[in-house]
């Protein structure tokens, strides 16, 4: 196997016994971008001289052999900060934006070792579900490129999947990392609200977002985790949670362990090749020796509502950084600030943001703020307290990512709602912040990936990487594939 | 039914400092009337005695502790360097267009 196709725990094996060096692992990812870019369009920034210079670098010193996360190239969402680097959420109103900072996950990759080659796309401010809202194109997923590979963060998913990285970031604030990796056939990992920093993550909804890994296998994503959690004097949020060792206990697997399914909450909006891979998932985990409850969410389904009033009026709250005062797009000829700011946004902004702005400001104003965000908030509060009584009975919950496999590019994007209903098993999780990981489960009859969603105790990554190692263990699908490339 | 017309969509551009441009207000309009359509599920669940989830800094205990840190100084952002980022500017502060138009001055 080519460097590029290694899992990071055999990237890691190789480059400690010196049979691989950084530089021959960067240069093979950067080969697998210039094979596959062209069809995939994972990519907003490619940083090939500063990727070679580092990796350059690392292997001279020699100190990578020692470091968890040493010679792994690493691709960031573009709406995570590096000091000097272009950053544009995929936004035009960003313009020519470099940030005079890095974002403290992108610190601690680097503090690992890790190589980062690039930016990848996403939808305009991760406001989305297929990556076809990001203002410079969309991403094509990599099983199929006529198909979206989710979103919002899609060309994370896509650079993992066609093997351009060892291991992506993303951000997900209702299934943006989770459904990309579902569509992808990739692990995609949201932990707990808190468990990482976000100084540095251009925020949208500040009460739901969170920063995570995508890896080619759930091992990697625990790799990835030890890396990235912590408490950061930055960022407020970030909790002061003792970072157990997240590969330590994988092997026990999903034996012994108490896995809720809420089955009436899956209900007959769920594509049949889902239902039968999802079925195959719990089934094999049953063999395993996993304990299988029938469990209730009852309010799961007001989910989708809920997060559509809090995370747009979040959002609306959030983008009015954005301007023209202080960096990017600003409008030309512009007579007063106010014409100035109306204008710049008008123009910088696209069609889904400025509607989920508008939105986020209707459930906010006068007379309508009581109807629609208290009692949002209020449902909020019941979906946690669904999840709480689920998980004084089961040690983690077990759900389909999203109720399809990956659609045609243009085949959502003009019907919102139809797009919303991607994220209807994701959403609750966030509401309640609590961890969430799709690992794949089956393909589709098309050939498609499809994924499994576990989702754990809130600061119990451990056990929930550990659900997870066991559902990849019996799943039907390759675990660690490269998309195949496309046939002629 | 339709909530939301012309003229709360002119309102809602003047709360949102957001210019739309003539060919965005009418699919704009469909589209906000449908998403509240789906949002208005919500007034069906019973929500009595329900306390609201502000924050879930509360609810994941993120904020651990009392939530403060040392009150010590840390060194800034280079001035130059953020003021290199802003569409106009002077070597010490932001430039912005005239906040009173001209004509509006007495």
């Amino acid at each position: 196997m080519t460097p590029h196709e290694l899992s990071i725990a055999e990237l890691r094996l190789r480059l400690k016994s010196g049979d691989l060096s950084p530089l021959e692992a960067c240069e093979s990812a950067l080969a697998a971008i210039d094979a596959r870019e062209g069809a995939v369009a994972a990519f907003l920034d490619v940083h090939r001289d500063a990727a070679l210079a580092r990796a350059r670098a690392l292997t001279a010193s020699g100190d990578y052999r020692s470091k968890p996360l040493g010679g792994v190239p690493v691709a960031i969402k573009d709406n995570i900060c590096i000091a000097g680097m272009p950053t544009t959420c995929a936004s035009r109103i960003l313009g020519a934006y470099r940030p005079p900072y890095t974002a403290t996950a992108v610190t601690r990759l680097l503090d690992a070792g890790a190589v980062v080659i690039g930016k990848t796309n996403l939808d305009e401010f991760a406001m989305g579900s297929s990556t076809e809202n990001s203002a410079f194109g969309a991403t094509r997923n990599p099983w199929d490129t006529t198909r979206a590979p989710g979103g919002s963060s899609g060309g994370s998913a896509a650079a993992v999947a066609a093997g351009m990285a060892a291991a992506a970031l993303g951000s997900d604030t209702g299934g943006s990392i989770r459904q990309p990796a579902s569509f992808c056939g990739v692990v995609g990992m949201k932990p707990t609200y808190g468990r990482v920093s976000r100084y540095g993550l251009v925020a949208f909804a500040s009460s739901l977002d969170q920063i995570g890994p995508f890896t080619r296998s759930v091992e990697d994503a625990a790799l990835v985790l030890n890396a990235l959690c912590g408490a950061d004097p930055r960022d407020a949020t970030s909790a002061a949670e003792p970072v157990p060792d997240f590969t330590a206990g994988l092997d026990a697997g999903v034996r012994g362990l108490r896995v809720g399914v809420p089955w009436k909450f899956l209900g007959e909006n769920l594509d049949a090749s889902v239902r039968t891979a999802f079925e195959a998932a719990v089934a094999g985990a049953r063999r395993e020796g996993a304990v299988i409850e029938d469990i209730d969410l009852p309010h799961a389904e007001h989910g989708l509502a809920a997060y559509y009033i809090i995370a747009n009026a979040e959002a609306s709250a959030n983008l009015a950084r954005f301007d023209g005062v202080r960096y990017g797009h600003r409008a030309a000829e512009a007579r007063t600030m106010a014409d100035m700011y109306t204008h710049t946004r008008k123009e910088g902004f696209g069609a889904e943001v400025k509607r989920r702005i508008l939105l986020g400001t209707y459930v906010l104003s006068a007379g309508y703020y009581d109807a629609y965000y208290h009692r949002a908030l209020q449902v909020r509060s019941l979906i946690i307290d669904d999840f709480a009584k689920a998980f004084s009975r089961c040690d983690v919950v077990m759900l389909p990512t999203a109720p399809t496999p990956a659609f045609r590019l243009g085949e959502k994007v003009d019907d919102p709602i139809l797009m919303y209903m991607n994220d209807v098993f994701t959403i609750p999780v966030n509401l309640a912040g609590l961890p969430g990981i799709s690992v794949p489960c089956g393909l589709s009859p098309e050939g498609l990936p499809i994924g499994a969603q576990l989702i754990g105790r809130a600061f119990d990554e451990t056990t929930l990487l550990r659900a997870a190692a066991g559902v990849e263990r019996v799943a039907d699908f390759p675990t660690g594939a490269i998309a195949p490339a496309e046939k002629a | 039914m339709t909530r939301i017309n012309r003229d709360v969509i002119r309102h809602l551009e003047r709360l949102a400092r957001i210019d739309l441009a003539p060919e965005e207000v009418e699919p704009i309009t469909e589209q906000l009337n449908r998403i509240v359509a789906l949002v208005e599920r919500l007034q069906a669940v019973n929500v009595d005695g329900i306390a609201p989830t502000r924050s879930m800094a509360e609810r994941t205990g993120a904020e651990g502790g009392d939530g403060t840190r040392e009150d010590v100084v840390t060194p800034p952002l280079d001035r130059g360097e953020v003021l290199a980022q802003a569409p106009d500017a002077t070597d010490m502060f932001f430039r912005v267009p005239r906040v009173i138009a001209r004509g509006d001055e007495s």
